[in-house]
């Protein structure tokens, strides 16, 4: 049977205090080791400002093309406001209804009914 | 000691060499203060250089509003603004102009010579060819180039223009807004500052491309709109005022004249239509004094007999004479001097206020006019808004002439000839908005245009405005029968010929409307022109509840000096066309029955098939 002895410690209060006292020689940095973690942390620092930088330009230049975009709309929407408005002149309505053989209704074919609603009648003709 | 000595060369002093580097201490100084003045004070030769980059890379832009719509009150656009490309040329990037030109000249219909001459004139960079082409013309020039793009040296560049889809329609109302986007006429005018929207700016570093850069700080006001107007003026019935005006100026070979529709409970303008007229589109080429003239409130004219309709409210609301009250015509009469007569020197006798209308009695309406004599007559002169201006919401409105009793130019003989609408000058506008009190009951409501001004998704719509209460309801309500009666008279004109009898019958078959006509002699130098007349009618309909006050006014007809020939039949045309428009069912027995035989309807009182 194999055993595993362990020496006794004798002040274990002291041990633990030896022990935490040397932990502390691990984050011990000498002035290199400071100037290495000052470019590297400047390095990180740098990245994430270009990164930023980048996705901020990058959304601007979007911005811009959708913007460029809506310009190109609004116009396109305002050409077609104008023909529209072309199509809409009475004169242009009235002439394709000469052309579709239609004329002004005349006293005798207009009719007028009333239609009772519930805020009053309504005079309509047809 | 000997060793160091040995090893300096021979023959330099050690003066030579401390002035050697002093002079490069010095040289380093110079250079290290030159550092410091550009690195860390950042000023060169008095500049903040600093300042100076930004100042380069800074642009200051103008941001530009989009100028407002204007519609009629059913949203029918009359006014807007389209973006169309305007050519530009850099002729120091153009290498064959001869060639060019000849490409270039059927699409801009230039002459080619002078075109060959500004494409090799290598001493401009930047000069503008044509503005506003046409969008087929722009691909045309785009086709000419590679890549969809025009020729080298040639450029299109997108630019606003104002424009009237609807041509001279309504051109008088919506007016003009010149090339710099500023309206200089009608709505256009009276609104401008409302309609062409404010600018904004844009402060904001820029790269090579007139882009800003992002991310860099910007300050930035945005730009806000012009306010969409929307007017009373209703496409149709301008429509229907406008054709009956035109065909009855060719017909009468007339030099103008002008068709006012207005709602009489309201005050709002529905038609505005006067001859001549002009097409907005091209106003550079035309008269100044046509686009800015509206000639139904700019032109003053003797309103004739359409005036004793307010003599006989005035006398009806001040008790000077009853309907009954009765004075003698005897065709023609003396005062101070003068012989003033009827339009056809013809006595009638007996003459109450009716038969004065009806008869249109200048020697009758003189004799009320002296019954309600100078202070209340003149009074209810201002009271009806003769004098000033209405106030539409239009620009540059005239204000008619009246000559008080204050003033120099009135005398006794005055007040006698303004009772018959002669000496006093109107504006067609002033006119109808005094009769419009009579139609609706004594009530003098503001005339205007404009129905509704939207900015963003804020609209504000435009109350009508009762300026006054200028006569009674009962006052209006006698006047009304009488001139029922008047236009029954006026139906012969059209409806004659039609059915071969000449006796009074329904004006608008179906219905009651109202009409009183007038013809005026055209004042000229402090006389009167003989060679001319204004032909006029004012009326409303239906009679009882009116939609419709209309006033129809002809400029010197060559074949017919009396309104009666010229402006009734017009007046006749628009009322019969928009009653039904504004769904006023007629009534069949308000019907001739050989009227009823011309429109092919059931004889009023005859059994039907």
């Amino acid at each position: 049977m194999a055993i595993t002895s362990q020496p006794m410690q004798p002040m274990p209060l002291h041990t633990a205090r030896l022990r935490r006292d040397r932990a502390g020689s691990y984050f011990q940095l000498g002035s290199a080791g400071l100037l290495a973690g000052a470019v590297v942390v400047v390095c990180i620092l740098s990245i994430l400002y270009l990164a930023q930088t980048g996705r901020v330009a990058t959304r601007g230049y979007k911005l811009q093309a959708l913007q460029a975009e809506e310009k190109v709309l609004l116009r396109v929407a305002e050409q077609d406001q104008y023909r529209i408005a072309m199509a809409n002149r009475l004169d242009v309505i009235q002439s394709h209804a000469v052309t579709l053989n239609m004329h002004p209704a005349t006293v005798a074919q207009t009719r007028y009914v009333t239609i009772q609603l519930d805020n009053g009648p309504l005079l309509a003709q047809r | 000691m000997a060793q160091v000595a040995s090893s300096r060369p021979s023959g330099i002093s050690r003066t030579r060499i401390n002035v050697v580097l002093l002079l490069c201490v010095g040289l380093s100084l110079m250079t290290v203060r030159q550092l410091v003045t550009i690195q860390i004070r950042k000023q060169y030769d008095g500049y903040n250089l600093e300042a100076k980059a930004e100042q380069e890379l800074t642009k200051y832009v103008i941001l530009q509003p989009r100028r407002g719509m204007i519609s009629d009150r059913n949203g029918v656009p009359l006014a807007l603004n389209v973006d169309r490309d305007s050519v530009y040329i850099d002729p120091t990037a153009i290498k064959e102009p001869a060639k060019l030109a000849l490409l270039l000249a059927p699409i801009l219909k230039l002459e080619p010579t002078d075109l060959a001459h500004k494409l090799g004139d290598k001493q401009r960079e930047w000069d503008r060819l044509a503005r506003w082409i046409e969008p087929e013309a722009a691909d045309q020039l785009r086709k000419l180039g590679q890549k969809g793009q025009p020729p080298d040296g040639v450029f299109l560049l997108p630019e606003a223009k104002r424009t009237y889809p609807q041509g001279s329609f309504a051109a008088q109302v919506v007016g003009v807004a010149n090339y710099e986007g500023t309206g200089i006429t009608g709505v256009e005018g009276f609104y401008d500052s409302e309609i062409k929207g404010i600018t904004g700016t844009l402060q904001a570093q820029q790269d090579a491309g007139q882009q800003p850069i992002w991310i860099a700080p910007q300050q930035i006001r945005q730009p806000q709109d012009g306010a969409n107007i929307k007017l009373t003026i209703d496409s149709t019935v301008q429509k229907v005022a406008e054709d009956a005006l035109k065909e009855a100026i060719d017909k009468h070979h007339a030099e103008g004249g002008t068709v006012l529709v207005m709602e009489p409970d309201t005050g709002e303008v529905l038609g505005m239509a006067s001859w001549p007229t002009f097409d907005p589109n091209n106003y550079v080429d035309l008269d100044p004094a046509l686009y800015n003239h509206n000639p139904a409130m700019n032109n003053l004219y003797e309103p004739g007999s359409t005036f004793k309709v307010l003599l006989t409210a005035t006398g009806l609301q001040t008790n000077s004479f009853t309907a009954d009250t009765t004075v003698n015509d005897v065709g023609s009469i003396q005062r101070y001097g003068y012989t003033l007569h009827n339009w056809n020197s013809a006595g009638i006798g007996a003459t109450n206020p009716e038969t004065m209308l009806y008869r249109s009695s200048n020697v009758a309406a003189l004799q009320f006019g002296e019954k309600v004599g100078r202070e209340k007559f003149y009074q209810y002169v201002k009271a009806f808004g003769y004098g000033e201006p209405t106030n539409i919401d239009l620009a540059g409105e005239e204000g008619g002439i009246v000559n008080w009793p204050v003033g120099d130019n009135w005398s006794d003989l005055t007040l006698d000839q303004n009772s018959f609408g002669q000496g006093i000058a109107v504006t067609p506008l002033q006119h109808l908005t005094a009769i419009s009190a009579v139609a609706n009951g004594g009530k003098l409501m503001w005339p205007h245009v404009v129905r509704e001004r939207c900015t963003g998704s804020t609209c504000e719509t435009v109350q009508p405005k009762v300026v006054r209460q200028v006569v009674d309801q009962g006052v209006t309500d006698q006047i009304r029968n009488m001139l029922v009666k008047n236009a029954n008279q006026y139906a012969q004109t059209v409806w004659g010929p039609l059915t071969g009898r000449y006796h009074d019958m329904p004006l608008v078959p179906g219905y009651r409307v109202v009409a009183k006509t007038g013809t005026s002699q055209i004042a000229v130098n402090g006389g009167y022109d003989n060679n001319g007349t204004i032909g006029s009618v004012v009326g409303w309909a239906p009679a009882e509840h009116p939609k419709i006050s209309v006033l129809v006014k002809i400029d010197r007809p060559k074949d017919d000096i009396w309104g009666v020939g010229t402006a009734i039949p017009v007046y006749q045309k628009v009322v019969s066309q928009l009653l039904p428009y504004f769904n006023v069912a007629p009534d069949p027995a308000l019907m001739d029955p050989l009227q009823a035989t011309v429109l092919h309807l059931p004889v009023p009182g005859q059994p039907q098939p």
